[in-house]
């Protein structure tokens, strides 16, 4: 359509960038503020000999007019109480091509407590203005977006690490009862388990006491296995692409599948659920990636969500094993469950091996 | 442990993580180095008049007449911050329900920009409820409409201008012509442009431009690459900084295997998205690597900003870098969006690239069911199949 607005032009200009340092504790707010000469000239006359450009004179000339629009746009507050601003120091700096007047200022705060950055920020006469704001305290960085729909930013506050490790327990759950994969290697894991072979048949174990520890080893081996590799990867020890991981979860699945199909088989559960639990675990680990910290250190986020894995693996075998006990000795269960159940879910590692190769 | 995969989750790391971070600061030795041209970025005598008159009354006269200046020069000066300007004077009065149309019409026109298609629509929709001979209003839901694929409701409202006079009648006709081929009247759409040339001939030169531009396309699909690119080169003639088409004559230059003249077509001052992703694709070597790192950059900032990325020319630059699964994720998302020429190419190529049996069929599937021709796209699903 050769008719329509031509949209895909750049936002250069009307994108503003507010870097900040905040203290840990007492002390002032560092801000940087780069603006676009070309979004200053609607407010502040630099051009003054009209020829259309902008020398670095007429800057240093327009300083201090620059500095108090820059003033007027522009509030930080710390602990609810209003800091001081002063500008201090003027540069440019070089973004998208274009140069940008970067100008220095500080926050001087009468209270502690997250900082509050806010006002008109040069959005109310330019609805496409936007802040990117990044932001670093200590070791933790922050970024932001700020626009004239929202146009304050507010200090995220320290994270506790009982706050942090609660949170990553929840979040731990959630993600194994959302990821149908890691569910489905799960009740391969637990189907035979209510079984055992011989003569190269399935037959019903007996003894719940005995099938719930087994059920508990072979669980804690996937457990040792996969809490190794999610610390690894978190940590950066080790980095593997996702890809491959993906596709290597998705044969974990179908080899299970096929592993449950042939009860002389059955001595392999072991070593595969601790053999593909390293597998689960980077899997884990790019789950945990995509996962926003909130700045909360390792050790909490880390342990929390591992916990948070085990529980929804306890609860998913607190719920299906009793279910299998109880039908373990009826015709059907080896004749119909157990390979049908198998073969359902091994497909469905075979479909997803197949979309993510 | 299904993550985001592809050339946007990427973008959205490198926008999140680097966008917003500093860059090096420099004071210049030379009090005389230019550090700007704001020639065109600051207001001139005519918008400064207006801008004191609507600050003085921001009523809605004051406001259209503020919001129309904004408009022009957003489009005349390719200049995305002026749609912006008439966004915020245009946005308080356009929720009001008593808004004037020619307020809400220009709001559609923002909206447009912005690719809220959907919002714009609606907006006139009920714009010409109230006002069904708005002509204006018509033209730009026509535009919205083919767009976004919506043919038939195309067709309707471009048949109603073509009934007109003047440029309406001309861009009515070029626009039922776009329509028909959309509902898979392909060789009729054709005719009908080259039935009555003349009586177009004293429309002013945009609208004799998206005539030929109109011809040009739907010669393409058809398979008549030479033709088109006769009348590209013609409605660029009309139009010299007319990007769209000169995109349009780009691809079918690199269609025909004269990807030095697309090259060199293409490097203009200030190129837009659409330009600069072709561009680099064409190039070579450190030309390409800058030219992809400027690409790269502008839609990691628009991810950065939180707008509606540019999903098309995501999906090109993917495709131009090999990172298949993301062209088909960006041009899959863009289809759902919008259905020009482009998108349903880039779409058909992305998918070829991944070799995903289910997005070629379901383009398969579309082409069926609306009757779309394209012979390039026909070719790539052919070849697909074949392989």
């Amino acid at each position: 359509m050769f008719i329509s607005p031509q949209s895909a032009f750049a936002h250069a200009t009307s994108t503003s960038y507010l870097i900040l340092q905040l203290p840990e504790g007492d002390g002032p707010v560092e801000l940087r503020w780069d603006l676009a000469v070309q979004d200053i000239a609607w407010t502040v006359f630099i051009d003054a000999d009209y020829d259309g450009s902008v020398t670095w004179q007429e800057v240093q000339n327009a300083k201090a007019a620059i500095g108090s629009a820059m003033l007027a746009q522009i509030s930080v507050q710390r602990g609810g109480a209003p800091c001081a601003l002063s500008v201090h120091d003027f540069a440019l700096a070089r973004r998208d091509e274009l140069n940008f007047v970067s100008v220095a200022l500080t926050a001087e705060c009468p209270q502690r407590g997250p900082a509050v950055v806010s006002g008109p920020l040069f959005m109310s006469d330019d609805a496409s203005q936007r802040v990117l704001l990044s932001a670093v305290r200590g070791k933790l960085q922050f970024t932001g977006v700020l626009s004239a729909v929202e146009p304050s930013w507010t200090e995220p506050e320290q994270a506790s690490a009982w706050g942090s490790f609660v949170r990553f327990i929840g979040e731990g759950i959630w993600h194994v009862l959302i990821g149908y994969d890691h569910v489905a290697f799960v009740l391969l894991l637990l189907l035979p388990s209510v079984m055992r072979p011989v003569d190269g048949k399935w037959h019903g174990a007996t003894g719940f006491s005995q099938v719930t520890r087994d059920v508990v080893t072979i669980i804690t081996a996937f457990t040792v296995a996969h809490s190794i590799t999610l610390a690894l990867a978190v940590t950066g020890t080790v980095k593997l692409p996702i890809r491959p991981i993906e596709v290597a979860i998705a044969a974990s699945i179908a080899v299970a599948g096929a592993v449950n199909l042939v009860p002389r088989l059955s001595k392999l559960r072991l070593p595969l659920a601790f053999g593909f639990g390293f597998v689960h675990g980077f899997g884990f680990a790019n789950a945990l990636s995509e996962i926003d910290s909130g700045g909360s250190s390792l050790l909490p986020l880390l342990g929390g969500f591992n916990i948070g894995v085990e529980i929804a693996q306890l609860g998913i075998v607190a719920v299906v094993l009793p279910l299998i006990y109880s039908m373990r000795a009826t015709r059907w269960y080896a004749g119909a469950v157990l390979p049908l159940g198998s073969c359902a879910l091994g497909m469905a590692g075979v479909v997803w091996l197949i979309q993510r190769v | 442990m299904r993550g985001p995969a592809g050339l946007l989750a990427l973008l959205a790391v490198a926008a999140a993580t680097g966008v917003a971070a500093a860059a090096d600061r420099f004071v210049p030795t030379d009090s005389g180095f230019v550090v700007a041209n704001v020639r065109q970025a600051q207001p001139d005598e005519r918008l400064r008049d207006l801008l004191l008159a609507w600050r003085a009354n921001p009523a809605t006269a004051e406001s259209v007449a503020l919001a129309s200046a904004y408009i022009e020069r957003a489009r005349s000066l390719r200049e995305p911050a002026f749609f912006g300007r008439a966004e915020a004077v245009l946005a308080p009065l356009a929720s009001k329900l008593d808004a004037n149309g020619s307020l809400r019409r220009l709001y559609a026109e923002v909206l447009q920009y912005r690719h809220d298609f959907a919002g714009a629509e609606n907006l006139l929709d009920a714009l010409l409820r109230e006002s069904p001979h708005d002509p204006d209003a018509r033209l730009l839901r026509a535009s919205v409409r083919l767009v976004r694929g919506e043919f038939a409701g195309a067709r309707a409202d471009c048949a109603q201008l073509a009934v007109g006079a003047g440029n309406g009648a001309t861009l009515g006709f070029a626009c039922l012509a776009e329509a028909l081929a959309g509902e898979g009247s392909l060789d009729r759409a054709l005719s009908l442009l080259n039935s009555s040339p003349a009586q177009h001939a004293d429309a002013d030169s945009p609208a004799r431009a998206y005539l030929l531009a109109t011809r040009a396309e739907l010669r393409e699909r058809s398979g008549d690459l030479n033709g088109a690119i006769v009348d590209y080169c013609e409605a660029l003639k009309l139009v010299p900084r007319d990007d769209s088409i000169r995109a349009a004559l780009a691809d079918a230059l690199t269609a025909r295997g004269d990807a030095g003249d697309a090259r060199d077509l293409l490097a203009i001052d200030k190129p837009s998205l659409a330009l600069l992703v072709r561009s680099a694709a064409l190039s070579e070597g450190a030309r390409r690597q800058e030219l992809s790192a400027r690409a790269a950059s502008w839609l990691a900032l628009e991810v950065a900003r939180g707008d509606k990325p540019h999903l098309r020319e995501a999906a090109m630059f993917a495709l131009a870098n090999g990172d298949a699964a993301g062209a088909l994720a960006a041009a899959s998302r863009n289809f759902g969006i919008q259905k020009e020429l482009a998108d349903v190419r880039v779409l058909a190529r992305a998918a070829r690239a991944a070799d995903d049996a289910p997005a070629l069929s379901s383009l398969q599937s579309w082409l069926r069911e609306t009757g779309y021709r394209d012979s390039v796209t026909e070719g790539i699903l052919a070849m697909s199949q074949r392989s």
